[in-house]
Order: C-alpha cells, then sequence, then structure tokens
C-alpha cells in the first residue's frame, strides 16, 4: 500500500516535470525526463534483438527515437507520454532494420543454421525488396517451412535470455529459467565457475537469495518471509542479478 | 550554428568547432558539412564543442551517422568540451561508450 | 484454408507462451505472413498474454483462437477458468501498460474487453499488405 502512494507521488513529480519542459524546452529538464523514461528505450529494444541486429544498436536507437519523441510531446493533447512514446521508438527501430537490410551483424552467440537464416533473411530481402517468408527462405536454404519457423523461435530464446516479461510470485522466474533448467543454449552458466565469480562480486544477502532460490528451489515468497523483506523486493533482487549475468555473459562470449 | 573546420595534415584529423545549436533545422546542414569533410579527407575528427549551447536528437543523430561514415575508413570521432548538461544526455543514453569524450585545452 | 478456426487452451504460464507463439507463427505463415510481419504477430500475442496475466486478478487458464478472414490474421486470447489474485505491484503493472502500446504499434487493430477495469479478453487483427 505504502509502494502504491509512493508511486502515485513519482507519477505527480514526472507529470509536473513533463508539463515544465513542454512549457520551456529546457534541456536540462529533457535530460532528466530522458533517465526517467529510459526503461521504455530499454525494454523495447530488448523486444527486438532475435531479428539479426545487436541489441547496442537497438538501444541506441531506441533512446535517440525517445528523445525525438520527448522533444515532440505535447502535454496539452492529453496523451499519455509512454502512450506516444511507445509507436516512435518501435517505428525507428523497424526503420533501422530496413536501413541494415543489406549488412548483417549476428550475435555472437548463434548456431549455424540461425546464422544461415539470417543470411538468407539479407539476400532474399535484397532480391525481392521486401521481407521474404518462411516458405521462400525454406527453399532457398532446402528445408521446410516448419524447421524456419522452429529456428525464428530458437534464435529469440537464445538472444532474449529471459522470460523475464512475466512474474508469478510462486513458481521459477527468469532467473532459474535461465540458470537451471533450460536448455543447452544456457550451459554457460551453469558452469560452476562462472556462478562463482559473479557470486564472489555480490553481497550477503543477495549471495543467500542466490543461493536459495538456485539451488534450494525456494519460492520468492519463502525466502521472502525467511529474511523479513516483502516478496517483491525479492523479486526485484532477482532481477538485478539476472541483468548482471546478462551483462557477464554479453561481455565475456 | 557556426561550424569552422582546419585539417592537419600530420595527424591527419580535423579538427571542427560547433558553436550555437544544433536542431532539427540545421542538423541537416551539419550533417552534410560532416558528410563532405569525411570524403575529402578521411581520417579522424575532433569535434570541439565547447561553445555548443544546445543539441537535440536530430542533432545526436547526425553525430552518429557521421561515426558510421568515418568507421567505414577506420576513423574515429572525438568530442571535445562538452557543456556538462550536454555531456549529461551523452552518458545517458550510452553515446559515451561509442564516441570519445574528452576535455581539452585550446 | 477457408474459415478454419484453430483454438487452443493453455495453462496461463510462461512455459507456454511459446507454444502460443510458435502456433501463430504457422498460421501466419499459411496466410502469407513475411518473416517480420510473423515476428511481430509474435510478439503481439506474448504481449497481449503478459497483459492478462499482469493485472490484480489474473486467470489460469488462456483460449486462444486463431482464424482469419481473408488474408488478414485475427487471434482472440481471453481468460478462462478461474481467475485469481495476485501481488503485482504497481510498477509492473506500469510496465504491462507498454505492452497495450506495443501491441497497439505492432497490429492493425486491438481490442481490449474489460470488465471493472481487468483486461478479459484481447482481440486483434493484422493483414498481410497483399504481398503475394
Amino acid at each position: 500500500m505504502n509502494e502504491k502512494r509512493k508511486n502515485t507521488t513519482d507519477n505527480d513529480k514526472i507529470e509536473k516535470l513533463l508539463r515544465e519542459y513542454c512549457e520551456t524546452r529546457d534541456i536540462n529538464l529533457r535530460n532528466e525526463l530522458v533517465q526517467h523514461y529510459l526503461y521504455i528505450a530499454e525494454i523495447i529494444a530488448k523486444k527486438f534483438v532475435n531479428r539479426g541486429v545487436e541489441y547496442d544498436d537497438l538501444f541506441q536507437v531506441a533512446s535517440l527515437a525517445l528523445i525525438k519523441a520527448l522533444e515532440r510531446f505535447d502535454i496539452n493533447r492529453g496523451y499519455k507520454f509512454s502512450s506516444f512514446a511507445t509507436p516512435t521508438i518501435i517505428g525507428e527501430i523497424k526503420n533501422h532494420f530496413r536501413d541494415k537490410s543489406r549488412i548483417i551483424r549476428l550475435p555472437r552467440k548463434e548456431s549455424e543454421m540461425i546464422k544461415k537464416i539470417e543470411s538468407a533473411k539479407a539476400h532474399l530481402s535484397n532480391q525481392l525488396g521486401r521481407s521474404p517468408k518462411p516458405e521462400e527462405i525454406g527453399k532457398y536454404l532446402n528445408i521446410t517451412t516448419e524447421e524456419v519457423l522452429e529456428l525464428m523461435e530458437s534464435s529469440y530464446l537464445t538472444n532474449t535470455a529471459s522470460l523475464d516479461y512475466y512474474i508469478d510470485e510462486n513458481n521459477e522466474t527468469d532467473l532459474m529459467a535461465m540458470v537451471g533448467r533450460e536448455e543447452k543454449n544456457y550451459s554457460l552458466v551453469e558452469d560452476r565457475d562462472v556462478i562463482e565469480k559473479i557470486m564472489s562480486g555480490l553481497g550477503d544477502t543477495e549471495r543467500k537469495v542466490l543461493y536459495e532460490r538456485f539451488y534450494n528451489e525456494r519460492s520468492q515468497r519463502e525466502i521472502a518471509e525467511e529474511i523479513g523483506v516483502s516478496q517483491m523486493y525479492i523479486s526485484r533482487m532477482e532481477r538485478r542479478l539476472l541483468e548482471r549475468f546478462r551483462s557477464y555473459i554479453k561481455r565475456t562470449i | 550554428m557556426d561550424i569552422k573546420e582546419k585539417f592537419n595534415d600530420d595527424t591527419k584529423t580535423w579538427h571542427v568547432s560547433l558553436d550555437g545549436e544544433i536542431d532539427i533545422y540545421n542538423a541537416p546542414e551539419l550533417k552534410e558539412k560532416l558528410h563532405k569533410l569525411i570524403e575529402q579527407n578521411p581520417g579522424n575528427i575532433v569535434l570541439d564543442c565547447q561553445n555548443l549551447t544546445y543539441i537535440d536528437s536530430t542533432g545526436l543523430g547526425v553525430l552518429i551517422s557521421a561515426l558510421r561514415r568515418i568507421k567505414e575508413y577506420d576513423g574515429e570521432i572525438t568530442i571535445t568540451n562538452l557543456k556538462p548538461y550536454i555531456r549529461k544526455i551523452f552518458v545517458i543514453t550510452g553515446l559515451d561508450k561509442i564516441f570519445a569524450l574528452e576535455v581539452q585545452g585550446t | 484454408m477457408n474459415n478454419d478456426i484453430i483454438t487452443l487452451t493453455v495453462p496461463a504460464k510462461p512455459e507456454y507462451v511459446m507454444i502460443t507463439r510458435l502456433t501463430s507463427a504457422a498460421f501466419a505463415s499459411r496466410l502469407g505472413f513475411d518473416v517480420d510481419q510473423i515476428e511481430d504477430i509474435k510478439m503481439s500475442v506474448a504481449e497481449a498474454i503478459i497483459l492478462i496475466l499482469n493485472q490484480a486478478v489474473r486467470p489460469k487458464e488462456l483460449l486462444i483462437k486463431f482464424m482469419h478472414l481473408g488474408q488478414d490474421i485475427h487471434i482472440d486470447i481471453t481468460g478462462q477458468g478461474e481467475w485469481i489474485e495476485t501481488n503485482i505491484s504497481t510498477q509492473d503493472i506500469d510496465h504491462a501498460q507498454l505492452s497495450r502500446y506495443i501491441l497497439g504499434s505492432m497490429m492493425d487493430e486491438v481490442e481490449f474487453k474489460t470488465d471493472n477495469g481487468i483486461i478479459r479478453a484481447i482481440c486483434m487483427h493484422k493483414g498481410c499488405g497483399g504481398s503475394s
């Protein structure tokens, strides 16, 4: 309940800032607002990582689009900023894909087949002047349409590296899915050394939470009760840990 | 916006100073200029921004497109003397990781 | 393919989002959508599910219907069975709102069926754009 109240005050503060920015177009206000809304750019950029362009690129495009959206935003129109910014950001990302259709930048952790799909996609895009259909890729690579679809989906799993869009308070979440239960794609994380290395950089509570969740498979609620914090606190900590794993893996691959 | 450029033959570097504001109206002009300089003498670019007072998203976009272009010639863009409130947007968006940001004496 | 309807009932859990994505990909592929459009449709389906699940109450089961009108794909996602209370924080609900906007950008039209502020079903459709 406290959280809800705090959230409303934050929202009010941001709305005031937004209003002031729309009136003055002051660069410092703009920067502060960008910082606040940057999460939108991150979230959207993450959703496009499996289409053959690296996250860093996507984030660049998304954050620039966010700034653009802010600069164009008119609070008097009555829209929520996030509802206005989202299509702008998505639009810019899609433009970026169109511009890049000739150059393929592949994430390093791709299987041979997925690389071939991306290649085929780039080649056929050029040839057809539009995005190819799965069938066309299949014909080109001499595999079935079904295999194309499955490979596209597995590319999504490889690159998205998390199911963290979804929160369920009782069951296993992203962290567990990522570090243990899923497939060979994540075998790197199952490597003891990697885990130990990351563990050594953690605080006591974080280490305990990781241990209890990963090794003992205890629920967030249980751990929260034991430590004496809210379940949301544990959920957020897990999310932060997930980020750390992700960036560690990105750096070391 | 006022742009002044000078090419240093020894270091194969363009020294460009950007005075004033870069926004949606004059960004195309800056884009044309930077691309022209790169065509003329592909090398590195140092942008002196000590008198840059404002840059919007189109301005940032122009810098990024210039960076992409210069990278095709293995060049780099260094941005110097950004005013703190302008530097901030580079940091927030991670652009400080793709451009070298420096403080240099004139 | 005329007027065939595919119906999928899945428990409302993350594991089954993938099945829903794959089914929508296969269905869209048959209708002639290209790979980018298919990725958009897959994303929309996942976002719609997130939206329904990240609310103060959520269903335990999802009924997903895939249909088509000409070359337009229509997808209805309805929460069914028992609806239970969740512990979702308002911050996560705010983030889930983004899903609403993402959906709107990816699909041609989206309709939310709500009741007392809770989304019970989401209906969306997307046209092929006629590239055949």
